[in-house]
């Protein structure tokens, strides 16, 4: 006769194995969520990682390019007075005529979202070009485009030496390549962040008044916050009072997880090197006619004798 | 030189043999686990910074924003709440007369420390920037 298990020995080893079987399915079961979790927070903060960067970078070297504060190449007419050194350069000036640099800095939003972000800024990512070394101002370009099914956004960016906004507009092979810099953007929210011209004069009027700075100086200045710039449609007495890029940008950035179930919100706050470079061009220009302003950079006298004869004998 | 037992003779396993075969299962097991959790630990703990990072960034340019208002930045602990609890901590110092960066006038040393409790202990991430603020001149008139 042969002896199998008896019924005991059989509970008894199902009740071991059930137990081993219990252990390792709940250590799998942590596991697969483990792995997901871990999932998520990589897959935010590599996102973050690179969004936080890219803007630093691209960010920290915003400027306001000086020649739109010189009226020659600001408003595109060459001087008559001005002779070309070689006739080559004169042929380079010809062929390529300096044009106004329009849309410094411009931002707009669509649904309160930002929709494009573009500057001009001197830290480009890409150094060199077909043509060799390139140059450093470059301007970049940021779209926030719906996704297909419109669950999230891609963050693109554009980068070119071309400083002409309308030329990254162009699609196909002769326009500005761009790449995605992330696709599982929530919401992205810009503010900008400048000081009210007002209060700026209101101080230097006390300064003056009193003969002291010190506390003048005391005295806190108050910002505006707007979520668009450069605006077309702006009024030009409004356009006049607002600088020319911000002081300070803050970035509201919510970002979904892999699975885009949930979604986490990071405030990225950036503050422009060269705010005050620029606000100190534009106060030495303002008020003074664009002819003066030309003359005196060309070493002239300026307001002293407009109609007298020259009396000096020509060589 | 290891003999096995002949495992046709209809004996079976001592208690012995299967609570050792029991005991390796769960060492290996453990040592998975382990592994596992470790490689856990090192994704929070660099999330962790990450964030601290950016709000260590965010100090910083509250101090700046502070500056560019006229305003004081206290420079007192702050407790933040989200995403963890983390305390954080600003001070701007001008260089120490000894340091070999005194030669640098007008130059104080800005640092931002944050202190949040981690998973297995408490950690720390400090930043530390120069700011060169030069004392403000009056205007002389024309």
């Amino acid at each position: 006769m042969r002896s199998g298990f008896t019924l005991i020995e059989l509970v008894i080893g199902l009740f071991i194995s059930s137990i081993i079987l219990l252990a390792l399915y709940s250590s799998f079961y942590v596991t697969g969520k483990v792995i997901k979790v871990s999932d998520d927070i990589i897959n935010i903060d590599v996102h973050l990682a690179l969004i936080a960067h890219q803007f630093e970078n691209d960010l920290s070297g915003i400027f306001v390019p000086l020649q739109l504060s010189s009226t020659s190449t600001a408003t595109g007419a060459a001087e008559p007075n001005q002779q070309a050194s070689t006739p080559k350069q004169a042929e380079q000036e010809k062929e390529s005529p300096q044009k106004e640099i329009k849309d410094i800095f411009v931002s707009s939003n669509k649904d309160t979202s930002l929709q494009l972000l573009s500057f001009i800024t001197n830290n480009p990512l890409q150094m060199h070009h077909k043509e060799g070394p390139g140059s450093r101002m470059v301007r970049v370009v940021y779209r926030l485009i719906p996704n297909e099914d419109k669950t999230a956004f891609i963050l693109t960016r554009q980068e070119s030496i071309n400083l002409d906004l309308k030329a990254f507009d162009v699609k196909g092979q002769q326009g500005i390549r761009g790449y995605e810099l992330t696709q599982n953007i929530k919401s992205l929210q810009v503010e900008f962040l400048y000081p009210e011209e007002k209060q700026q004069d209101e101080k230097k009027d006390t300064k003056d008044a009193k003969g002291s700075d010190t506390k003048a100086e005391q005295q806190p200045i108050a910002f505006k916050t707007v979520k668009e710039w450069g605006k077309e449609n702006v009024a030009a007495k409004e356009k006049e009072s607002i600088p020319k890029i911000p002081q300070f940008i803050i970035l509201t950035l919510e970002l979904w997880d892999l699975n885009r179930r949930q979604s986490q919100t990071f405030i990225l706050n950036y503050a422009i090197a060269s705010f005050n470079a620029s606000q100190q061009e534009k106060k030495s220009d303002r008020g003074r006619p664009r002819e003066m302003l030309s003359q005196e950079k060309k070493g002239q006298q300026v307001g002293k004798i407009v109609n007298a004869p020259n009396t000096q004998a020509k060589p | 030189m290891i003999h096995f037992k002949n495992l046709n003779n209809g004996d079976g396993f001592t208690f012995i043999e299967v609570s050792l075969a029991v005991l390796m299962l769960g060492i290996m097991l453990t040592a998975a686990l382990g592994l596992q959790n470790s490689s856990f630990t090192t994704i929070v703990k660099y999330s962790e910074r990450l964030r601290s990072v950016l709000m260590l960034k965010n100090v910083l340019f509250d101090a700046a924003y502070a500056r560019a208002q006229n305003k004081g930045y206290a420079q007192e602990e702050k407790k933040v709440t989200e995403p963890i609890e983390t305390s954080l901590r600003y001070s701007a110092q001008k260089v120490p007369q000894n340091s070999s960066l005194a030669s640098f006038a007008d130059i104080f040393i800005e640092k931002a420390d944050a202190t949040w409790s981690g998973v297995i202990r408490q950690n720390k991430e400090t930043l530390i920037t120069f700011l060169y603020q030069p004392p403000k001149k009056e205007e002389t008139k024309a």
